[in-house]
């Protein structure tokens, strides 16, 4: 038959030129002094963790429009890819941008374990990352990666304080979400309170996505401790603390990493949430110059207050663009590393600086939640200044 | 019958070479193109690969021996915490020993599980295998002095391959994979067109008939699954190898749906068809990925359903058809 | 109030939350025999317009569970005629497409509602609590254990003591003597399937009172729908709520006795339920 014919000659003839275009060198390699600077964003659109996607997108085009999307003379290109909350997703979009797009800075993927697993491919790229929240401290001999906000230790330490010196607490019972974020928080946290003076007592896992927290509450009823220290994701500590209050529990309640708890569900729900004591790295009252400004022009742009899911990446760009000043637009490893490393910036969470192993100092601020001027918000009750993760 | 003219038997051997065109080609393209590729889509060939020596583990025990199971992903990720765990937890650097581990281990869960889940027929099966397998997930996330939790195992970079000066890169990796998709791909090809690949199909079709015909279906059926699970192990332990992290989801009901996904999409019961589908529905997930960052399950999801509904013997056998129909035309 | 008390209570608020998961789908896998893996996805719909109606337009709340109960049963008619229909007999490729509408819905919420959780909510009158046997105890998981009491008795009803139970179950029993006695099967199907969805629709408004709304739930709620049913047998009321219960139970007293091995102590449920009776407790013989 003629047309099967065809049809194989027309196969074998398109087959040809694709077998022809030889070999593709990688043109991806990132342009250290000329041509567009590609910024990379790898977050989860998809997955559990999808509630950061679009917030840490806004925060960085913010920065970015603010700067006109140009620093040094450099045009500056945005590339986002989807991490789709698994790692090895993650791992393949990161070698997609580093060697396709040629970007020269990633920020994100979120979660600790994804990063741990791209965080050493970018080193040995020689491209710089940076965490939205805490990394662990762990990560920083790799030589590449920013750590901001800062370190987890730093997400419970200032609250175990506050707990221990100024409230004066002796003991706690704990209750975390059962999975690494959740273990780590509270054990960071048991730890930091015990070496204060205090001690823990119990500690409780519960499965995330539970919806009954009696049986948790039911033991906590039976226990007498100065406080209850409680992590676990939004969608659990909201449920939790409703029943916490109608189970007639009254202990007080302290939180590392409060900012699970957004804005947005503080003013929905303050209500239920008030009574905890979290550690927050921002929320969109605090009282600095350059926070006014950024919650005024962001409020105006997005119609809505920003979480510290757009707070993080809108600072972590400025640090890129400001160490991009320094070197004059060079994104070359080395020097764009080096005048990271020598930045000293005020930021919407305060004045900030750079230890030498890239973990950065910024404040921390122990809040509780309140009603101001009809709203609930997160209202801070102490400023921790640029405190330092003792272990280094 | 006469004596066939001398040319004739000729003529049928060049017959016998030019059905094989298309799998010819595809080799040669796999070898000689690929490594012309940037790194990155040599990564994604790579991950095409792994994926099918997983499907085909899959379709042995799908669409030859008759058995659903929503829990096939439990072998898979099972094999790559051994092979994580040896060389994480152990520090052993030996790419041999990781993969006896892995493929060791998974083995012995199928023989396990296969024990459980055959207990119990038709869709019934689905639910014992989706159980099975989120057991082994609770495992992989709740015993974190071993798994590392939900964060996953990482750190677990390609170990020696015992050649004393050899440096592992991403195209080597790509050929190694490359070899041991060839060696699975043979023995499976040559063990669904044994006796035994034979019998198991009689099960599938007709299990009672077989029974009455004096065979052991049960003893069929559970090697079948346990050598499904092996295979299962070999694409597990390379694919942990191959992103340097192994995590709970590894494991999970998703990964299962996925992969059954790639055999259904490639055509039940041809062990080509598990190849062709893994390729389509990773390079779909990955492009849709790329052009739109948070919609592109739509894509994925539009794609499953299209599958099903339109090309249900798969893609790969539609391929397939199509090329005999050019060969008839050719008169071949 | 008594610790024992109080986790039989739990024990039944739970296992009054996973009846109202679990009643619909049982329904649908036991006359359609398909597995509607996006079940769950229904539930998170129906949550998402109660939401909508209830907390961002300020309607009432039941109307609220009724819309979300109409749209899911929509979208299952959608699914049905459109899809299920044209896959006649093919159980296997029905479930699968099922698990191809997971990734479109859960997609399709994340971007009409967005990603983020929304905290639960319910009707006004329900947002106390009671006080039973000397402690509180809130008043919207009373109105959930009720909920799921009508919904049994109702769906208990339909299936002994109407025709159309009775048409429902010869269809499980027995296809090709249903249809030789004239019961129009397809039919049949078709409005158990949106009697099914309506169910997890309008369970997933009144849950949203204990569980919030978010896009990941659909996967969690079909786990737990799963539980339920490997373990009480499908099919039947009384099978789904032997399910929901031991599961509540277990869930209750596991995490009171042993609280590090909750989520085991489920799964180890199942598997024991699975050797030993691979239908379910209350299932029909397979």
């Amino acid at each position: 038959m003629k047309q099967s014919r065809l049809l194989v000659i027309v196969g074998i003839a398109l087959l040809i030129p694709f077998l022809l275009t030889g070999p593709r060198l990688a043109t991806g390699a990132q342009q250290t002094q000329g041509g567009p600077i590609k910024l990379g964003v790898l977050i989860d659109f998809t997955g559990p963790m999808s509630f950061a996607g679009q917030p840490v997108v806004d925060g960085v085009k913010m920065r970015l429009a603010e700067a006109g999307y140009k620093v040094a003379g450099r045009t500056i290109e945005l590339v986002v890819e989807d991490s789709a909350t698994d790692a090895s997703v993650a791992v393949e979009k990161a070698k997609k941008m580093v060697e396709k797009d040629g970007v020269s800075f990633i920020i994100g993927p979120m979660i600790s374990g994804m990063r741990m697993a791209v965080i050493p491919y970018l080193a040995k790229q020689k491209i710089l990352t940076s965490a939205i929240h805490a990394d662990p401290l762990e990560s920083s001999k790799f030589g590449n990666n920013l750590i901001f906000p800062s370190t987890l230790t730093m997400d419970s330490l200032p609250v175990a304080e506050y707990a221990s010196k100024v409230l004066g607490y002796r003991t706690a019972t704990c209750i975390g979400a059962d999975y690494n974020a959740g273990h780590e928080y509270i054990d960071t946290l048991a730890k930091q309170f015990e070496s204060m003076g205090g001690k823990a007592i119990q500690k409780q896992w519960a499965p995330l996505g539970t919806m009954d927290w009696a049986p948790y509450l039911t033991n906590l009823k039976k226990t007498t401790a100065d406080c209850v220290a409680v992590w676990t994701i939004d969608s659990d500590i909201v449920p939790f603390m409703q029943q916490y209050k109608t189970f007639g529990l009254t202990m007080p309640l302290i939180m590392p990493q409060a900012n699970v708890i957004t804005s947005a569900i503080v003013a929905e729900k303050g209500e239920i949430v008030k009574g905890i004591i979290g550690n927050i790295t921002y929320h969109y009252l605090l009282d600095y110059p350059a926070n006014k400004k950024f919650v005024a022009d962001f409020k105006a742009k997005y119609k809505r207050m920003p979480e510290h899911h757009e707070a993080h990446p809108y600072i972590i760009t400025s640090m890129f663009l400001a160490g991009l000043e320094k070197t004059k637009g060079d994104t070359s490893f080395d020097k764009l590393k080096k005048a990271i490393l020598s930045l000293k910036m005020d930021t919407p969470e305060g004045p900030i600086s750079i230890d030498p192993n890239m973990v950065v100092r910024a404040n921390k601020h122990v809040c509780d939640i309140q009603k101001v001027n009809g709203v609930w918000v997160w209202h801070t009750l102490k400023t921790y200044v640029q405190p330092k993760d003792p272990a280094y | 019958m006469g004596r066939e003219p001398a040319d004739g038997s000729e003529r049928r051997g060049l017959l016998k070479l030019i059905r094989l065109v298309p799998q010819f080609v595809i080799v040669l393209l796999l070898i000689f193109l690929v490594p012309l590729e940037p790194t990155y889509i040599q990564s994604l060939a790579t991950k095409i690969l792994i994926f099918a020596i997983f499907a085909m583990s899959l379709d042995l025990l799908i669409g030859y021996a008759g058995i659903m199971s929503l829990g096939h992903a439990a072998f898979f990720g099972a094999a790559g915490y051994g092979a994580g765990i040896l060389a994480v937890r152990y520090g052993i650097d030996n790419i041999w020993l990781g993969l006896a581990s892995g493929i060791l281990l998974a083995t012995f869960i199928a023989a396990v599980f296969g024990i459980i889940a055959l207990q119990a027929r038709g869709i019934y099966s689905i639910l014992i295998t989706f159980a099975l397998g989120q057991l082994l997930y609770s495992l992989a996330t709740k015993w974190r002095s071993v798994t590392n939790g939900d964060y996953g195992l990482w750190g677990i970079s390609l170990p020696a391959l015992g050649l004393s000066g050899f440096e592992w890169n991403g195209t080597y990796y790509y050929y190694f994979v490359f070899l041991a998709f060839l060696v699975c791909y043979l023995c499976l090809y040559r063990l669904v067109k044994s006796p035994f690949g034979k019998s198991l199909q009689g099960i599938r079709e007709g299990e009672s008939r077989m029974r009455a015909l004096g065979y052991n279906t049960w003893l069929f059926k559970y090697v079948a699954f346990v050598i499904a699970g092996m295979f299962a192990g070999v694409a597990g332990v390379l694919f942990a190898y191959h992103s340097g992290i192994i995590t709970p989801g590894d494991l999970a009901v998703m990964n299962s749906g996925f992969v059954m996904l790639m055999v259904i999409a490639g055509g039940i019961g041809t062990i080509y068809g598990a190849v062709i589908g893994a390729a389509l529905i990773i390079t779909i997930q990955y492009y849709a990925g790329i052009l739109t960052a948070d919609r592109w399950p739509l894509i994925l999801g539009g794609v499953f359903v299209l599958t099903i509904m339109y090309a249900r013997a798969g893609v790969g056998v539609y391929f397939y058809s199509l090329w005999k129909r050019v060969l008839e035309g050719w008169k071949f | 109030m008594n610790i024992v008390m109080l986790n039989i209570l739990n024990a039944i608020s739970y296992g009054a939350i996973l009846f109202l998961l679990a009643s619909g789908f049982s329904l649908i896998f036991g006359v359609m025999g398909v597995l509607n893996l996006s079940h769950g996805a229904l539930y998170m719909v129906g949550a998402y317009i109660g939401w909508t109606t209830a907390v961002a337009h300020g309607i009432s709340f039941w109307l609220g569970a009724l819309a979300g109960g109409l749209v899911a049963g929509l979208i299952s008619l959608i699914m049905e005629a459109g899809f299920f229909r044209r896959l006649y007999k093919q159980l296997n490729e029905q479930m699968l497409l099922t698990f191809g509408f997971v990734y479109i819905l859960d997609n399709l919420a994340k971007w009409i509602w967005g990603p983020s959780y929304r905290a639960p909510f319910t009707s006004p009158a329900l947002s106390g609590s009671f006080t039973i046997l000397g402690s509180r105890y809130p008043a919207v998981r009373i109105a959930i254990i009720l909920v799921g009491i009508v919904i049994a008795v109702g769906l208990w009803w339909l299936q002994d003591k109407t025709r159309a139970g009775a048409m429902i179950r010869a269809g499980m029993d027995d296809k090709e003597t249903a249809v030789a006695l004239g019961i129009n099967l397809p039919l049949v199907a078709t409005v158990a399937f949106f009697i099914g969805s309506f169910i997890a629709g309008f369970a997933g408004v009144i849950g949203a009172g204990v569980t919030g709304v978010y896009p990941e739930m659909s996967m969690s709620v079909m786990l737990l729908v799963l539980a339920v049913i490997i373990i009480g047998g499908v099919g039947s009321v009384q099978g789904t709520l032997v399910g929901a219960g031991i599961l509540g139970a277990i869930d209750a007293f596991g995490k009171a006795l042993f609280p590090d091995y909750a989520m085991f102590t489920v799964y180890l449920a199942m598997i024991i339920v699975l050797i030993v009776k691979p239908s379910g407790i209350l299932g029909r013989q397979v």
